[in-house]
Order: C-alpha cells, then sequence, then structure tokens
C-alpha cells in the first residue's frame, strides 16, 4: 500500500471516530503531521495536544479501528468514494475555504475544475412560477456547460437538478450521509443524479440527516459554486443561509425577482435591494460568469427552443402564465369554446410547453423569449 | 275453528306473502303467537286483545293459536296486528271465512282498536297486486302509498271496526283516487350558478354517460351548490325507477300519507360522521342505507377525505354491482344503490392547492390528504374536476347563463344515443362499458390513436386510466351526437384525468 493510500485510510478513520470534530482536529494537527502519527500514538501523547479527554477515549477506541481497511473498501464497492483535503482530486474551490471540510464523500462523480457551476438554491415549498423560473434557468446554464449545484432538497433545489440533469451534470450535496436519500420522493433524481453527476456529503455514510446539518453544508455548497441563484425564498428563509456563505466566500450572488407582495419572492427582492445581480434570462448569470472563466462560457451563444405553435395555440400560449390559471379564467379571457380550448392546451401540453399542476390548471413549463 | 287471513313481510325493498293462520280451540284460555316473530310481532298479542276487547267484541274463553306461515321467514314489523286480529275473529265465528278471499291486510293496532300507519305498504301492495289479491285494507294514512300501484280497491280504515263494516260488506265512506306521481318540488337550477362554466361542462358530461364525479377545490368555491344541481339536469324518472325508488322510501318510512310515487331524482348528502350501516343499510332490522336511498339519484359525499375509510370502502360494491348486499343474523337482503356517486374534498389539508400564494402545506402533505381515498375507489371515479375560485366579475355579472332545462335537453339526447347502442344488453351507460365492450363500441381512428398513444406516455397512463378517458371521450361524442369519437373528444377528456400532485 503507498503512503498516500495509507494516509487516506488514516483519514476515514479519523472521519468515523464519533465526538473528534473540527476544533479538536485543528488542535491535533498542530502538533502532528500526518493521520496516522494521529492513529499511532498513545493517549497520554494525546492528551497534550490540548484536547480533551473523551475525545482522546474516542480515538484510542478499538470500536473505530477493528475492520477499517475491510470497511473502507467495502464502502468503495458500494460506489461511495473519499477524498481529503491533502489529495489532489479534492475539489480546488473548497480548499482554500475558510471552515472548509477536510474530506468529502462522493458518489458519482466530483464537480470538474475547468467548468464553471452555479448553485441554484430556494424555497422548499415553492410555487409554479419557482418551479418553472428554476426549470429555464437550470436547463439553459446546464446546456451551455455549466454545472448545476444545489441541495436536492424538495422544490427549487430538485426542480432545477432535474431539468439540468436532461442537458447536463448537476450536483447535490447533502445534508445527511450520501448513501442516505432525503428527501425520500427525489429518489429518482438521486438516482439520476449518481449516473450523470454526484452526490457529495462530508458525512460519514448512514448518517441520517439532523436539522442543524444543512445549515452546515449550505457552506460547501456555495463553496463548490461560483455563483449563487436564489430563485425564490421567504423573508426569512434557510436558502439565506447559504447565500451568506457564498457572500463571505466571495461568490456572486444572483437573484430572481417576485411581485410585490408575494412572500415567496420577498427574500430574493431583499437580496436584490442589498446588490444581489438581478436575473431575468440566464443570460444575465453568463455575462457575470463570463467574466471569471471567459474560455467556457459563450455568452454569445445563442439559447433559444423552437415550437411551432398554431395560431390557435398561440392565442391561448399568449394568456398562459408561470402561475396557473384555471381553465375557467383562460374561457373568459378567449374567445374559444371549451371543448376546443381544452384540446389547444391539450396539444400544447403534448408538445411539452404547457403543464397541468391540479386538473382544469394550466402553467408554462418555463418561460420562452420567443416562439 | 280455523281460519285464514293474508298478509305481507317485507324482505329488502319486496315483500312476501304471508298467510296468518288461526285456530280456536277447546283447552286452557289463551294466545299463543308462532311463526319466527321478532319481538314486536310477539307483542301484537297484547295490542290484538285488547283492541278486540275495546272494539265491542269479547272473546270465548278458548285457546287461541295463531301461526304466520312460511314459519321459517323472519317476521318484522307492527302490520300484522291487523290480520292477526282478522284471522281470530273469523276463527271465533264473528266474521264469515268466505269474506276474506282475496284480501290482504296490513296495519298496526293500538289498543283503543285505531289503527295505526306502518311502513312499506307500497311493496306490501305490489306483492298484493302480484298474487292477484282484489282488495288491499291499510290504515287510512297509509292507503294513497297502497294505491299507487294501481291496485283496484285499496281500502283504508280508520279503526278496527272499519274494517270489519268493510268485511261485512258495507261501501266504505273514503273514495277511490287515481295513482298519482309525487308533486315536483321546485329544484335548484343551474342558472343560478354564476360563471363555473367549466365545472358545468364537467357535470354535463359525468350526467349524459353516468359518470362518477368528483370535485376538488378551496372552500367556498361552490363544490356544494354544484352538486345540488345534478338531479335538476338528469333524465326524467322512468315508471320503472320511479316504483322502485318509490319502494326504499317506503320500506324506510320515508312516505309520507300525502307522497305519492317519487318523481324526483334523490339528492343525498351524508354528513361525514356517518356510520357503515348508515351508508350501506342494515342494523339489526335491515333498512336501506344512504346509498340506497340515493338510487337513481346523486349520492353526494362533500369532504369526501373525512369520511371514514372503512365507510368509503364500502362503496366499491354498489359502484361495481349497483346494489348492495346486507347480511345479517336474521337473513340477508339486497337493496337496490344504482347512484351517481358525486365526491367533493379539498386538494390539501388548507384547501388552496396549486395556489402557492396561500398554501403552504408541503408536497408530501398533499398525498397524504389525497390518499385518504384509496385506489380501488378512485378508480371508480371517471371525471376529477378542480374547480376554480370564483372571482368578483362572474359573480356579480358575467355571461348569460344556461338553465338546467337547456341542459337537460342535451344529456337526454345523449343518454338517448346510449339507450340505442346498448340495446339488448345489460348496460345503459357509457360508464358501465367493459374494456372488451369498449374495443367494440368506442373504435378509435388513425388520429385517435395518435393521440392516445401520446397521451399514455405523456401521463403515465395505467390501463384503466387509459380506458376512462376513451369512455368519457365517448359521451363527450354523444353529447356532441357525434357517432366516432374524434380527437377534440379525447383531448377534452384526457383533461379530466386525475393529476398527481408534485
Amino acid at each position: 500500500m503507498c503512503a498516500e493510500t495509507e494516509e487516506k485510510l488514516y483519514w476515514y478513520w479519523l472521519a468515523n471516530v464519533d465526538g473528534v470534530g473540527s476544533a479538536t482536529r485543528e488542535k491535533l494537527f498542530r502538533c502532528f503531521a500526518t493521520a496516522k502519527e494521529v492513529f499511532s500514538a498513545d493517549k497520554e501523547l494525546l492528551l497534550r495536544t490540548g484536547i480533551a479527554e473523551k475525545a482522546a477515549d474516542a480515538l484510542r477506541n478499538e470500536k473505530y479501528r477493528e475492520k477499517l481497511c475491510e470497511e473502507f473498501h467495502k464502502m468503495q464497492e458500494r460506489g461511495i468514494y473519499f477524498v481529503t483535503k491533502q489529495e489532489n482530486s479534492f475539489p480546488e474551490r473548497l480548499k482554500n475555504l475558510p471552515g472548509a471540510p477536510d474530506w468529502l464523500f462522493y458518489r458519482g462523480e466530483l464537480p470538474k475544475e475547468d467548468m464553471p457551476s452555479v448553485a441554484i438554491i430556494g424555497a422548499r415549498e415553492c410555487s409554479a412560477y419557482g418551479k418553472g423560473v428554476a426549470k429555464m434557468l437550470a436547463s439553459e446554464l446546464a446546456s451551455v456547460g455549466i454545472q448545476i449545484v444545489s441541495g436536492m432538497a424538495r422544490g427549487i433545489d430538485g426542480h432545477a437538478q432535474r431539468a439540468a440533469l436532461t442537458c447536463g451534470k448537476s450536483f447535490a450535496v447533502l445534508g445527511s450521509g450520501v448513501d442516505v436519500c432525503y428527501p425520500m420522493e427525489n429518489f429518482t433524481l438521486y438516482e439520476q443524479l449518481e449516473k450523470k453527476g454526484g452526490i457529495l456529503s462530508e458525512y460519514v455514510p448512514k448518517t441520517l440527516p439532523r436539522a442543524f446539518y444543512f445549515p452546515q453544508r449550505n457552506r460547501i455548497l456555495s463553496g463548490l459554486a461560483d455563483g449563487v441563484v436564489v430563485v425564490e425564498a421567504r423573508q426569512k428563509s434557510g436558502t439565506l443561509i447559504t447565500v451568506e456563505c457564498a457572500l463571505a466566500q466571495g461568490k456572486e450572488v444572483f437573484a430572481v425577482p417576485g411581485r410585490l407582495g408575494e412572500p415567496l419572492s420577498a427574500g430574493c427582492n431583499a437580496l436584490i435591494r442589498q446588490g444581489a445581480h438581478l436575473v431575468e434570462t440566464s443570460r444575465d448569470i453568463l455575462e457575470v460568469l463570463w467574466r471569471c472563466h471567459p474560455e467556457t462560457v459563450n455568452s454569445q451563444k445563442k439559447i433559444k427552443n423552437k415550437f411551432f405553435l398554431e395560431e390557435a395555440e398561440k392565442i391561448v400560449y399568449a394568456y398562459l402564465r408561470l402561475e396557473p390559471r384555471h381553465i375557467e379564467e383562460l374561457f373568459y379571457d378567449m374567445d374559444f369554446a371549451l371543448p376546443k380550448l381544452s384540446q389547444i392546451l391539450f396539444s400544447l401540453e403534448a408538445k411539452g410547453i404547457v403543464y397541468s399542476p391540479a386538473q382544469g390548471y394550466y402553467a408554462l413549463c418555463t418561460l420562452q423569449e420567443e416562439i | 275453528m280455523f281460519s285464514k287471513t293474508y298478509s305481507a313481510a317485507i324482505q329488502g325493498i319486496d315483500a312476501l306473502l304471508i298467510q296468518v293462520e288461526a285456530d280456536v280451540s277447546n283447552g286452557l284460555p289463551g294466545l299463543e303467537l308462532v311463526g319466527f316473530l321478532a319481538s314486536e310481532v310477539r307483542e301484537a298479542k297484547e295490542r290484538v286483545r285488547v283492541a278486540i276487547h275495546n272494539t265491542g267484541i269479547t272473546l270465548l274463553p278458548k285457546r287461541i293459536t295463531v301461526n304466520l306461515s312460511p314459519a321459517d321467514v323472519r317476521k318484522e314489523g307492527t302490520a300484522f296486528d291487523l290480520p292477526i286480529a282478522i284471522a281470530i275473529l273469523a276463527a271465533s265465528g264473528y266474521l264469515p271465512q268466505k269474506c276474506l278471499e282475496k284480501v290482504l291486510f296490513a296495519g298496526e293496532l293500538s289498543l283503543d282498536g285505531k289503527l295505526n300507519p306502518v311502513n312499506g305498504v307500497l311493496p306490501i301492495a305490489c306483492c298484493a297486486k302480484k298474487e292477484g289479491f282484489s282488495k288491499l285494507i291499510v290504515p287510512t294514512k297509509n292507503r294513497s302509498e297502497g294505491a299507487l300501484t294501481g291496485l283496484k280497491q285499496v281500502w283504508g280504515c280508520d279503526r278496527l271496526n272499519d274494517v270489519l263494516k268493510i268485511l261485512a260488506g258495507e261501501e266504505p265512506k273514503v273514495q277511490q283516487e287515481e295513482y298519482k306521481t309525487d308533486f315536483v318540488a321546485p329544484q335548484p337550477d343551474f342558472a343560478d350558478i354564476c360563471g363555473q362554466s367549466a365545472a358545468k361542462r364537467a357535470i354535463e358530461i359525468a350526467v349524459a354517460g353516468g359518470h362518477n364525479l368528483l370535485f376538488m377545490g378551496s372552500p367556498g368555491s361552490g363544490k356544494s351548490m354544484l352538486a345540488k344541481r345534478i338531479p335538476s339536469i338528469m333524465p326524467e324518472l322512468s315508471l320503472e325507477e320511479s316504483l322502485e325508488l318509490s319502494k326504499i322510501y317506503s320500506v324506510s318510512g320515508r312516505m309520507s300519507e300525502k307522497s305519492g310515487l317519487i318523481a324526483q331524482r334523490p339528492f343525498c348528502a351524508p354528513h361525514h360522521s356517518i356510520t357503515q350501516a348508515a351508508m350501506a343499510g342494515g342494523g339489526n332490522q335491515p333498512k336501506p342505507g344512504e346509498i340506497s336511498l340515493a338510487s337513481h339519484g346523486v349520492l353526494f359525499l362533500d369532504e369526501f377525505a373525512e369520511f371514514e375509510r372503512r365507510t368509503i370502502e364500502l362503496l366499491r360494491q354498489p359502484l361495481e354491482e349497483r346494489k348492495i348486499t346486507v347480511n345479517r343474523m336474521a337473513g340477508s337482503c339486497d337493496y337496490p344503490a344504482s347512484f351517481m356517486l358525486v365526491a367533493a374534498m379539498n386538494p390539501c389539508p388548507c384547501g388552496a392547492y396549486p395556489d402557492r400564494k396561500v398554501c403552504r402545506c408541503t408536497i408530501p402533505q398533499i398525498h397524504r390528504y389525497q390518499s385518504k381515498i384509496s385506489r380501488p375507489v378512485m378508480d371508480r371515479i371517471d371525471l376529477f374536476l378542480q374547480v376554480a375560485p370564483v372571482t368578483y366579475g362572474e359573480l356579480t355579472g358575467g355571461r348569460g347563463d344556461e338553465n338546467s332545462s337547456q341542459i337537460k335537453k342535451r344529456v337526454e339526447r345523449a343518454r338517448n344515443l346510449q339507450k340505442k347502442r346498448y340495446e339488448g344488453l345489460v348496460i345503459r351507460t357509457n360508464a358501465e362499458l367493459s374494456a372488451k365492450q369498449l374495443e367494440l363500441f368506442c373504435p378509435l381512428e388513425e388520429h385517435g390513436r395518435e393521440i392516445m398513444k401520446e397521451a399514455f406516455y405523456r401521463y403515465n397512463l395505467s390501463a384503466r386510466a387509459y380506458h376512462r378517458i376513451i369512455k368519457v371521450a365517448r359521451t363527450i361524442a354523444d353529447l356532441d351526437g357525434c357517432e366516432d369519437i374524434q380527437a377534440m373528444h379525447l383531448c377534452e377528456a384526457a383533461g379530466y384525468r386525475r393529476r398527481e400532485c408534485e
């Protein structure tokens, strides 16, 4: 076993020891150079570094030392990989961050260094508007090669990642072990992410999600991204924690504006007031990012989906919004009879432009600029 | 001496002919009643004895035995008081046996010899007519109900004494009335509803094809108001249906003195706290439940998700077979239950989904709420409809709306088309089509098949959902008066399928 692999194994051991946090580790590595040294040090030596006795006991605990090698390999066989800060493959973006994790567990792959990445985040209980915008931004950005980072949560996160995976790559940073899918309803997304992107976490596999893990993981989420896009957030939203991390890390912050009085957009509007970039189209994001990654992002590239709509379809399309509208309202706005109207809506639905979140309600899937 | 009279026992909504035999012989004086009797029939012993005494007749101190035959059928109710009394009087020699031929009796006696009304006179009268009786003697208050079947001589009596007079050949004072139908009370009309054109259209389709319907919508959007108006656009009751319905109401004691044959389609809206027995029918003495009382009409279950799960589950059999079998210790009976199910529920616990401005329910919460209704029940519902909240503009004006009779005309036309198409088959409406019949009666042309293929993949349809769309499309085509199902009909039908929220 080469020295590097061996050292990795000791780091894995360190990750598994309960009761040894980042503060303890900092004390340890003031005295020890490698994890191997920590592993072989006896209790007295460990205590001299100034760590608590409990932590020292934990480090000497046999429980964590048995079958270490075997378990590490088993984990890798299950498709879960481990990477430490010392290694070259560790994401460059995280290396220099204050409070960066010492290691990452991941499934799939790690984000590419030379490709720009954008985090798209927002409320869990999002509106159809938020969903539409998130899907539009994610798919357009992903299609020009931008990696979409998010938290695989319900709502905006999930919608953005699902859309991104249809035409590009996406990465999820979890607040649980990488082999724990939370929330359960995103299981299909979870499977796709493993195949077409990556799932990352600083927590040991099998760790169950806990409320306080999520703000913690947000620093990694923003750290991995070059820019953070907030699609929908209430005035007091967990999303804003990620924004704070991003600001502390010096990342670009983007926000999608909403209507006045819309509680789900209050957080976004507040961010814009404080100086976040206002996002109307994916081009707004690309132009800012282009400054940091001129070589990869071609901001001149036109992002446009073309649809051929018939005259009647165009009329109905013009009356549709990202907010779901009831067929009743559409009926009053237009001169079509109900059967005709539902036929047009069906064909729009078939073309993938419109979807129906509940019976009778119709909304645009994403905003198209031109038809 | 032996004598025999006739009466009838209620079984389900039909009546079975019962012979009441009485024998007066020497022995220890007493009155004995036999023949598988419920306790209220056994108590008739005291009522009959005292009523006869108070009519001014003194029975001889002899041994009287009364048997209700067939003796293996359980008899319930108080309608046997009168036939028992008459049989005893005949056996004691106060009446000639000859005058009891071809007469059927039913009625409850009170101690002073008065006749009290009983339930289920309509099925008894039907039984009398079927068995070839010429006379039916019932309490006065039940007379009009008994006359509904068209039986020639139906006499209503106030007292036991009057009965004896009639049997002695005296003409009763009350004249025969022609059979009549119930007075039709003005029904709520669809013209009262502002806006909601989409909902009205869906209702029209549901009624035209006999489909079951589920409304979803926020509180106050008018679900109940719409549902209450559904009977007003249903086709007129046929005589057969009306008779069956009247029997159900008669058995459950809901026919009043003045009511004739029920001419109005029922609208039953039980509260969601209803028990299983009250919904399906049953009880110690089986009585029709709400689903039977809603026969040929609308069973409206408001707050569908709030009903007890098992209460909803028991709708499965009646929705499929259009009847319910109630099994009790005393035996089993069938009640008709061919109703149109109209259910209404909120889409989520707060009721506002998909309006995310108001609704903060999480997706799992919404799923949990909607899954209170099991799949098998949902599978029996053809049309799903989300009712939009009414806007102020619609509330205070809007377009001139159609009234119920206009809609009813279209519905009747569509129903007639179906009747013609399914002539000779058991089914009457599109909703009842089986998968096999669907292929036969609802062939799709090429364009239609393409659309259904598109829909199948796009919406992830199950086989049943696929068939359901075609059935609904068949009804829409019938409303249009089209022989073939066209693309337009399929598209509209697809719009009424159930959506999973995401």
